[in-house]
């Protein structure tokens, strides 16, 4: 009788995506599954999605448009304008954001120090 | 474990900042900071600002910090000085304004009688004549309050004498000893856990200063990592016999060394 396999979890899943784009490591930061190009992190797996940077007018038009963005506010209070997160009750339909995680990539890989 | 540490305190001057302006890469490492959901708490020695002011000198710098985020040296010796000597005339000397940060606090000037000696941040205020009437106060037995004995700070191209080298003097000249309130006295970094809601050994304090950021965590148990910007110098760090965490080129490279390998 064959045994039920597990569903992967958010973490495998965005593994997936990220981690096969060049540059890309996962770290963990105070417990959070992290990724960072260099020493820059960009990207991090909250519990209801995933958390993003991307540019401000990017991220504030993403806001309008999908139902599913809302301010990055971990504890409650916004990180930065650059900040988003993006909702996903099932954690598999984040390979619809693949375009939005390369994004964020450049944008944080290029963007100047601040 | 480093990617256990759940609180972090950050240094301003010379941190985050140098005479104000963002050093580069530090805007951006508070906001990941935030995004990895950590606590951050901002100390500084700074005597010459309020926190409500340094929240808009930080927010012009590009830096999003809540003045309830910040804990100045002014406004713990204030808090110390209503708890400790409720009713005392204190003579304050120091440089800049600390403004409301002393409200209900009966403030002396120079040739007044006081009960309390208080010294913030040195300046041109620091003449002999305040300081000589600071030494017959300490002389007639009023206690000696130090917001900090820091001995220089870094501005935009030089260092700069600071209040602890007048603090050493009115030492030994009164035989008193001062009572320091910010950093690296233990009771501010406990304070700083107090709020922060995070026990000391998962938090780590990163500043440039080896004794009032790194010796002052450490002692409070508080991981201690020290930056290559603001006052750091190379040669002070081979002889100072202190031991920090680690030693970062800047605050921008603190996220990822916090962050361990997945």
């Amino acid at each position: 009788m064959a045994k039920d396999i597990p569903a992967p979890t958010r973490k495998e899943l965005v593994d997936a995506l990220l981690l096969k784009l060049p540059g890309v490591a996962a770290k963990k930061l105070n417990g959070l599954d992290a990724y960072f190009v260099g020493d820059r992190m960009f990207a991090c797996i909250t519990e209801q999605g995933i958390g993003l940077r991307l540019p401000v007018a990017v991220a504030t038009e993403l806001q309008f448009s999908n139902g599913n963005v809302v301010p990055f506010k971990p504890g409650g209070m916004a990180v930065s304008r650059e900040w988003v997160q993006i909702e996903r009750v099932d954690a598999a339909e984040h390979e619809k954001d693949l375009q939005l995680f390369r994004d964020s990539l450049e944008f944080v890989k290029t963007a100047p120090r601040r | 474990m480093k990617n256990s540490y759940q609180g972090v305190l950050l240094d301003i001057d010379g941190v985050l900042t140098v005479s104000w302006r963002p050093l580069p890469g530090a805007v951006d490492a508070v906001a990941q900071l935030r995004a990895a959901g950590c606590q951050l708490r901002f100390l500084t020695n700074t005597t010459s600002r309020t926190r409500r002011v340094l929240s808009d000198t930080l927010a012009r710098a590009g830096f999003d910090v809540a003045p309830a985020e910040i804990l100045t040296a002014a406004a713990a010796t204030a808090a110390y000085l209503r708890r400790t000597y409720p009713d005392a005339r204190c003579f304050l000397l120091t440089s800049g304004e600390v403004g409301s940060e002393f409200d209900g606090i009966e403030l002396t000037g120079a040739g007044e009688p006081a009960d309390v000696v208080v010294i913030g941040g040195a300046g041109v205020e620091f003449s002999h004549d305040a300081l000589n009437h600071a030494f017959r106060l300490l002389q007639d037995g009023a206690p000696l309050v130090a917001m900090h004995r820091n001995f220089y700070w870094q501005t935009r191209d030089k260092l700069t004498l600071d209040a602890g080298a007048y603090i050493v003097g009115l030492e030994k000249a009164s035989g008193s000893r001062a009572t320091v309130i910010g950093k690296p006295a233990r009771t501010f970094y406990e304070q700083a856990l107090a709020e922060l809601g995070v026990a000391a050994d998962r938090t780590v304090m990163v500043g440039d200063d080896l004794e009032a950021d790194v010796r002052g965590a450490k002692d409070a148990g508080i991981a201690g990592v020290l930056v290559r910007t603001g006052k750091f110098r190379a040669a002070e760090l081979a002889r100072s016999g202190v031991a920090p965490d680690a030693v970062i080129d800047s605050i921008a490279a603190l996220p990822a060394w916090l962050g361990s390998g997945k």
